[in-house]
């Protein structure tokens, strides 16, 4: 009879501990490309298969923002972290482009996901020492903020052309509330459980998608102020540059 | 009955061991507008270990002759340099080849030296006891000179609990120490949280400072700020500012062994920037003005791995500020200034 109480119990607290089977986690992942292949860095071997401009890439730093699945209905499910507070990411040369979403999404199917490169303006402008260590909005981690004028640059791009024989330099920090950047995947995402969603992020779309941008013919240089509109060109083409690549079970 | 006994004695063992002293956690200071500064999680600030540290930090026990400290090279009257000079005297006579570093805020950085050998503070802090240009001894030597001091033993059993000195909380000491040296007590401070104000001349050297160098805006400013901006006024990468066509001092490259590193170098904070002269790595600038006057018309354009955020500059041949902008530029290079570190009883040398 003893026996019998204590495996009750055992049993009992096994199942007590069993994770809630109606919600799901998501792990997203994003590979930098270009024209399909690996994103290479510090090599002038980019060709844009458009313009046929020829690159070499030094830096691709993003800040991304209101995560969001689209419902069956059209809606939109916000993602949130561990505490239910919104969720972040920089994206960076050296590390890897994953975004972990705990285990508290309904189990559902969803059509597709958003996400905004940039910040919304309560962010972009609030006191950036309020981000604890480690936050991908801490300014010390991310080397996106403009300084005490506040405000964050959203996408930094950067490296070198080939300019009529020549290697020259470009450079564009995309940032101002003007160039948010919605992004938008579409696809079957069923979430019934613990999934990885691989998109690739297009580097060569950035100069060739909603706009043609050429740094030789629109400017190899902006902070988004004064520019002639080529960050702002940049960035709605950036809304185009991530593709769906795979939804993959986790184990 | 047997395995109770045996329980029973080892409780006992333990029980009769000294057990460490408890240890008084460190407040540290944290300049307002700081972000959060990332402490290593495996060496959190104490009384203890902070006040170890700094006395190793001044401690001439450090050196081959026992002549020179840390703080021999890091003055706190010269913002933690050494005292004006381009390159330091190590105890034989050699001279260094890189500028001393300034030693402030280094809680938020994540490779240390000119060229970013070190990954961590506790590693950095060992390598000038070993480097035969600067203190020309030996760790190991170190730790038994240490271990011989019945004072020092006494410090590291209350700071870490340890009854024998060894190389690794040497390190942990001084990291302890160095990540206590906050600096966010300038003019400049006091301006932005409303408590002081600038000078016109500040203001305008405020503004070229924060303009982009860029030919189509209406106030073409020296764009400081991409890689001096932000609360800690450094950006913490490695970059070439197109100081030489060629390069002859590899820096970051000499630790990567990627050729597209030669020639860059760790982007220096501005803060304290008028205490610390000489500038650049290789102090080959005097003064601030000689650093201004170089962005504003000696930058080389062809220099190996120059940065692409130099282009705007370098495309118009230099910022083109005239003596007045220049001027403005320095003097608010000089609102950077905090005099805190001068003068805080807690980064002093305890042997005075």
């Amino acid at each position: 009879m003893r026996n019998l109480v204590l495996f009750s119990a055992l049993v009992a607290f096994a199942l007590s501990c069993t994770p809630d089977a109606t919600e799901a986690s998501l792990e997203l992942q994003v590979l930098p490309k270009w024209n399909g292949q690996d994103l290479a860095y510090s090599s002038m071997t980019l060709v844009q298969p458009e313009t046929g401009d020829t690159f070499q890439w030094e830096r691709s730093d993003m800040l991304l923002s209101e995560f969001a699945l689209i419902q069956e209905d059209g809606s939109r499910l916000p993602l949130v972290d561990d505490a239910g507070d919104p969720i972040y990411a920089f994206f960076s040369k050296d590390k890897p482009w994953v975004v972990t979403v705990p285990k508290n999404i309904p189990k559902a199917n969803y059509t597709g996901i958003e996400f905004t490169v940039g910040l919304d303006s309560v962010r972009n402008f609030g006191d950036p020492s309020q981000w604890k260590v480690g936050h991908p909005l801490n300014p010390t981690v991310n080397n996106l903020h403009w300084g005490w004028q506040g405000g964050y640059i959203f996408m930094a791009i950067e490296g070198f052309y080939q300019n009529s024989g020549a290697r020259e330099p470009w450079l564009y920090h995309i940032a101002t509330m003007e160039n948010r950047m919605p992004v938008r995947v579409n696809g079957n995402l069923d979430l019934r459980g613990a999934r990885r969603l691989v998109l690739n992020w297009n580097a060569e779309k950035l100069f060739y998608a909603i706009n043609e941008v050429r740094p030789s013919e629109d400017g190899a240089f902006s902070h988004s102020t004064f520019d002639g509109g080529v960050a702002h060109r940049i960035s709605e083409n950036v809304t185009q540059s991530f593709s769906w690549v795979a939804l993959e079970n986790v184990k | 009955m047997k395995y109770f006994a045996l329980a029973l004695i080892a409780l006992m063992a333990v029980g009769c061991g000294e057990n460490p002293p408890p240890t008084t956690p460190f407040a540290l200071n944290v300049p307002q507008s700081f972000p959060p500064p990332p402490i290593p999680e495996d060496n959190p600030l104490t009384v203890e270990g902070v006040l170890l540290g700094r006395r190793l930090f001044y401690d001439p026990v450090l050196s081959r002759d026992s002549t020179q400290s840390c703080g021999s090279c890091h003055n706190t009257s010269f913002g933690m340099t050494d005292h004006g000079l381009r390159f330091s005297v190590g105890i034989t006579g050699a001279i260094g080849d890189r500028n001393s570093m300034p030693l402030h805020n280094l809680a938020y950085h994540t490779a240390f030296f000119w060229d970013g050998r070190a990954a961590t503070l506790r590693e950095q802090s060992l390598g000038p006891i070993e480097n035969p240009i600067e203190m020309d001894h030996s760790v190991s030597a170190v730790v038994a000179s240490l271990n011989a001091n019945p004072v020092y033993r006494e410090l590291f059993w209350k700071a870490f609990g340890i009854k024998s000195v060894d190389a690794e909380h040497i390190g942990l000491a001084m990291e302890q120490f160095m990540l206590t040296i906050m600096s966010g007590s300038s003019k400049f401070d006091r301006f932005a949280r409303g408590l002081e104000s600038l000078t016109p001349e500040e203001q305008l050297g405020m503004q070229l400072f924060n303009g982009e160098a860029n030919p189509n805006s209406p106030l073409r400013g020296a764009d400081c700020f991409h890689c001096h901006g932000g609360t800690l006024f450094t950006n913490h990468k490695f970059m070439n500012n197109g100081l030489d066509t060629v390069i002859t001092d590899p820096g970051l490259g000499a630790v990567t062994g990627n050729p597209n590193d030669m020639g860059k170098f760790k982007v220096p904070s501005l803060r304290n920037i008028a205490y610390t002269p000489p500038y650049m790595h290789d102090g080959r600038f005097q003064t601030l003005m000689e650093v201004v006057d170089f962005y504003n018309s000696g930058t080389h354009a062809n220099s190996p791995n120059i940065d692409p955020s130099m282009g705007d500059i370098i495309r118009a041949g230099g910022l083109g500020l005239n003596l007045q902008q220049r001027l403005a530029l320095v003097a608010f290079l000089n609102t950077l200034t905090d005099t805190s570190i001068e003068s805080d009883t807690l980064f002093q040398n305890p042997f005075n």
